[in-house]
């Protein structure tokens, strides 16, 4: 777990990925296939679900202001490779030691997900991409704003 | 694991923090160690106790501590 140490590692992995999301997200803005695959359309008034809050959300995606967040996500990312490069200093056995515990824990996260996932396709396929856009957002804006504020406070 | 690391830090005028930088980690590990959450690796612990001029045992109370 020595690589674990260089904060060049946590850097090159949050740019990797927040491009990717930013891309994506940039992409399917406004995009018709993807609003094609979408559970709710307020035109038509289809809809499976009467939740007001999973049909705001597909609205929100429907008229691609999910671009925006995509944009969050790489000023996040450039936040935090900034800090990273200012205070470049390898990460101690202490921190290393909360980083192996946290993979662990998002790993164990990682396996009952893929089957809850599994099981939330067979079972109601409709509103899945609401769903996939949704635990995406919160996962990585919480470890992007976890991970900026690790690097301003740690002493 | 219980040690004698705050009172020796304490009697020797450091902060955590310069204590910290003397052995190469962060201030919070330091605070760690002193609250006993966290047990240092077996160079960690050579370095503070070679930093204070004393042996590990007599830096970290192994005899009273659990096993992990």
């Amino acid at each position: 777990m020595k690589l674990l140490r260089k904060p060049i590692l946590n850097v090159v992995v949050v740019f990797m990925i927040s491009t990717f999301y930013g891309l994506v997200f940039h992409v399917t803005a406004m995009n018709p296939e993807f609003t094609g695959m979408l559970g709710y359309d307020p035109a038509r008034g289809k809809g499976t679900l009467t939740s007001p809050f999973w049909n705001g959300w597909s609205v929100f995606l429907r008229e691609g202001h999910h671009r925006f967040i995509g944009y969050v996500f790489l000023v996040l990312a450039v936040m935090i490779a900034i800090l990273s490069v200012i205070r470049r200093r390898e990460y101690d056995e202490y921190q290393i030691g909360y980083l192996e515990k946290g993979l662990i824990v998002s790993g164990f996260c990682m396996l009952f997900l893929i089957p809850l996932w599994f099981l939330l396709i067979l079972g109601d396929p409709c509103y899945i991409v609401e769903y996939a856009m949704l635990v995406v957002v919160v996962h990585w804006t919480v470890l992007l704003f976890a991970d900026l504020v690790f690097l301003l406070t740690r002493g | 694991m219980k040690n004698r690391v705050k009172e020796l830090r304490e009697r020797a005028g450091l902060t955590q923090k310069e204590l910290g930088e003397a052995v190469k980690v962060s201030r919070q590990a330091i605070n760690a160690i002193e609250t006993g959450k966290f047990d240092p690796s077996v160079w960690l612990a050579y370095d503070l106790a070679r930093y204070f001029g004393i042996r590990i045992e007599d830096l970290f109370d192994f005899e009273g501590s659990v096993r992990k």
